[in-house]
């Protein structure tokens, strides 16, 4: 009897152990995606179409053109739907979108576009100038609370409209006729095309979106679009199945019938998916993972115009001092940060813009041809002087405070390093709370926090777009820097038509960004992917987008 | 009315003979209930066994990270990912630090988490069950439907709305705990109590007069010993368990801090890569757990009256 129980309990911790090891994946049960019987139906079909399934890592928070903020949405947004202009996916600057010709003013603060003809929707009802000014009327309405609407405060009358000062008549969108659309700007705008091609100012089938504002863009029976795909499927948290939009105006170029992104939040997850052929594409590769990935020429890695960095909330003590900030900032080694925590090749932070973008000497990167003004390794001497003269010698005195990110193992990761730094470094003690991407964001845009981790990409490229961030009641400026000089440079060099003299007022607005700090860059993006070599076309921008307009599957 | 007492003579008694008095003598020494316990636990050499690894893992756990060279969040980025050596005999793992002192800082954490568990379980699980099992009708009633609806709401909404009150933290694992850890136990010491407050001995104990109190924990329980061990056992690893999932999610310790659930879970990414980092910590957990099962097994043997020599 005794010995029966003792082999009894050797069982349970073996079953112990077992639960231990599920208990741990849990997520995979949840996520992964099971695209064998999807295979299976599709070898039963006679004519077998042609699917590429993309790791998407998380599910989109909305795809509704107005509202979204997130680079993942953005994927969907992209490859859905298209504006006057689209993007080029060989130099990544804009081309003939619907509009196949535009005329622009001489003095740039006129833009007439012809739209082509026999424009439709993907459900094949007719697509007119109309649904292209509604879209971009959609932005500007101060009821769709847009993060985004700044953007196309250049349209004239734009802001006073989204600030209640002028009636939507007054906005500078006119309709000619069904095919002519006319668009007048306050200033003239360099970057104007480029916030044409964007994500934001894109045409709206009205009837569907006002019959349900905010759950048109949640069912794939609503989600009308006008790109090169459009939403076959939206399995929530799982996957959104696209497929070829028969009604795009250039079909014949899109080669692949259905792309299916799935959301596998969990790298290790993921790369087992796409070591077993399941998915196609990924791009949450495993920090551990990159080094020998990379190294084994399997993963990719593209430089990207975004940065990563930490916001100090400037309402909370003690981050309303800049010499607190500052200190923070110069006591953490980047260099060995990126090295031997992140591994995805990243460069360390210099300056708040990253690398790529055309700086004054048109010749020379913006981010090189001024000195840095973040050392990549710590300074710790000075970094202690700016902290004691702001009242905490050693860090005494020093609240505890919270750092907040959203779950993942490599902000984690990150975080758990610099704490380290600080803490070794300054005598600081932070706390770490994660919390789930969408709590996330919404807790950090109450300001419910005294430092978050958050990272953006240039929305464009071009060098005002990141410097927008910071100004002054931003929507997305979460450390509520508020400083009129910074948003006096802004401004101007916002309407400077001289792109050398442009150049020049970017640096003295990064130049008062890098004096005051409320944000911390730590480094610039990189995207390390993982690509099967026979899905060819893709193309992966420096914004972070992909797009699978031009992706076909090479037949063996 | 007036009472009539019996007369009795002195002549009706006489002295016993010692010869007669010896004979109904123990022949042993009388034990009490613990000393009898820990006199039967002794022979049980698995039973030992796992005491001994419950208390070597207690003692790393307490002196271990005082003696240990290393800190246990102490990083030097030149050592990451090491391989166990002399000087780091578990390894380090991403951050460079001694996976050694971690694994016995951690288990601070899980086994002050198994221990508040069984606490909780064994008080408020055992006396709860134990009331309403004895009390029966309505007390019980009523009792039981608390028990159904605590047993009903999933453990997560607790953490959930904990976390809005208290913030993450030990202090909200231990409260989740608190909450809903007894419900198991307490629905078990009742329907033993049932059963055996139905037996003869207790009648007896009705019939002689004890009190109702000194029925519950002197009569009852210890007949319930047997179930009431084999759950408590499986709740601590349970428990542990619990916690490494709440971390794991944001709900329980924060970095730098790790308890062994914590470990494992971050060490499951480069379990290709540097699987030491994994096997430490997980073996931990095993250790400790076959510890406790081995004397919990023991236990219930020797706890249990009806196999009392």
């Amino acid at each position: 009897m005794k010995k029966k129980s003792q082999i009894l309990s050797v069982l349970l911790v073996i079953a112990m152990l077992a639960t231990l090891a599920v208990g741990c994946n849990n997520k995979e049960t949840n996520t992964t995606p099971t695209p064998a019987p999807e295979k299976q139906a599709e070898e039963n079909n006679t004519v077998e179409e042609s699917i590429i399934v993309a790791n998407l890592a998380a599910e989109p928070r909305t795809i509704d053109p107005a509202i979204n903020n997130a680079a993942d949405g953005s994927t969907v947004i992209f490859n859905i739907f298209e504006g006057l202009a689209r993007i080029n996916l060989d130099n990544d600057k804009p081309e003939e979108g619907i509009a196949e010709k535009w005329d622009i003013s001489d003095d740039g603060t006129k833009y007439t576009f012809h739209l082509r003809e026999n424009l439709k929707w993907s459900d094949g009802t007719p697509l007119t100038a109309e649904d292209v000014k509604y879209g971009i009327m959609r932005v500007l309405d101060p009821n769709t609370a847009s993060s985004y609407a700044y953007h196309a405060y250049c349209i004239k009358n734009g802001k006073a409209y989204y600030e209640g000062n002028a009636s939507a008549e007054d906005v500078g969108v006119n309709v000619i006729d069904e095919n002519t659309l006319e668009i007048n700007l306050e200033y003239p705008v360099p970057y104007f095309m480029d916030l044409v091609a964007w994500h934001l100012l894109l045409p709206l089938k009205a009837d569907v979106v006002e019959n349900d504002p905010d759950g048109w863009s949640q069912d794939p029976e609503t989600i009308i679009s006008n790109g090169p795909f459009r939403v076959k499927e939206w399995k929530h948290n799982e996957y959104i199945l696209l497929e070829k939009n028969p009604y795009y105006w250039d079909k014949d170029s899109v080669k692949i019938d259905q792309v299916k992104l799935v959301m596998i939040t969990d790298g290790n997850t993921s790369l087992t998916a796409y070591k077993t052929d399941k998915i196609d594409y990924m791009a949450n590769i495993p920090s551990i993972q990159i080094p020998n990935l990379v190294e084994s020429g399997d993963a990719k890695v593209v430089d990207q115009l975004g940065t990563y960095y930490y916001c100090f909330n400037v309402d909370k003590k003690p981050f309303d001092d800049a010499r607190v900030r500052k200190a923070l900032s110069l006591a953490i080694d980047r260099q060995a940060l990126v090295k031997t925590i992140t591994q995805g090749k990243e460069n360390p932070a210099i300056g708040f813009l990253p690398y790529g973008l055309t700086g004054v000497d048109k010749s020379k990167d913006f981010r090189t041809e001024v000195d840095p003004y973040i050392d990549i390794n710590a300074n710790i001497e000075k970094a202690k002087k700016l902290l004691a003269e702001a009242g905490y010698p050693d860090g005494e005195g020093f609240p505890e405070v919270a750092f907040k990110y959203n779950t993942s193992e490599n902000h984690k990761a990150v975080a758990e390093a610099i704490q380290a730094m600080w803490k070794k470094n300054l005598g600081i003690n932070i706390s770490l709370t994660n919390q789930e991407w969408k709590v996330f964001i919404d807790t950090v845009g109450q300001g419910d926090y005294e430092i978050a981790r958050y990272g953006y990409f240039s929305d464009f490229n071009d060098l005002g777009s990141l410097f927008d961030l910071w100004v002054t009641d931003g929507p997305n400026n979460y450390p509520h820097y508020a400083c009129t000089e910074y948003d006096e440079l802004v401004f101007a060099a916002r309407e400077e038509q001289d792109s050398v003299k442009r150049a020049e007022l970017y640096h003295q607005v990064e130049d008062k960004l890098m004096e005051d700090m409320p944000i911390m860059p730590i480094y610039y993006y990189t995207k390390t992917y993982l690509l099967k070599s026979h899905v060819k076309g893709m193309h992966i921008s420096p914004l972070g987008w992909e797009f699978f307009r031009n992706a076909y599957i090479e037949q063996k | 009315m007036e009472t009539k007492y019996l007369e009795l003579d002195d002549e009706l008694f006489e002295d016993v003979n010692k010869e007669e008095k010896l004979k109904n003598e123990c022949l042993q020494p009388s034990l009490t209930y613990w000393q009898d316990t820990w006199r039967r636990l002794k022979k049980d050499k698995m039973a030992l066994a796992g005491l001994v690894i419950i208390i070597i893992v207690t003692l790393l756990a307490i002196f271990g990270p005082l003696i240990s060279p290393y800190e246990y969040d102490e990083q030097n980025f030149d050592l990451s990912n090491q391989a166990p050596v002399l000087s780091h005999p578990f390894g380090t793992d991403q951050f460079g630090r001694d996976i050694f002192v971690r694994v016995m800082y951690g288990a601070r954490i899980s086994l002050s988490i198994g221990l508040v568990a069984s606490i909780i379980n064994l008080t408020i699980g055992v006396i709860y069950g134990g009331i309403a099992g004895l009390k029966g009708g309505a007390v019980d009633n009523i009792m039981m439907r608390i028990v159904d609806i605590l047993y009903s709401i999933p453990t997560m909404i607790y953490v959930i709305l904990l976390m809005v009150i208290i913030g993450s933290g030990l202090k909200s694992i231990y409260i989740t705990l608190g909450i809903s850890y007894w419900v198991g136990m307490a629905r078990i010491v009742r329907s033993e109590v049932l059963r055996i407050k139905q037996e003869e001995f207790i009648l007896a104990a009705k019939v002689l007069g004890t009190s109702q109190r000194r029925i519950l924990l002197r009569h009852i329980l210890p007949n319930a010993m047997g179930p009431i061990i084999v759950t408590l056992t499986l709740s601590i690893p349970s428990a542990i368990f619990t916690e490494a999932f709440l971390s794991f999610i944001g709900l329980g310790v924060s970095a730098p801090k790790a308890s062994w659930g914590v470990l494992v879970n971050d060490s499951i990414s480069s379990l290709s890569l540097f699987p030491y980092q994994l096997f430490f910590p997980a073996a931990a957990i095993c250790i400790t757990i076959l510890g406790f099962n081995f004397l919990g097994d023991g236990l219930r043997d020797a706890l249990d009256p009806k196999l009392r020599k």
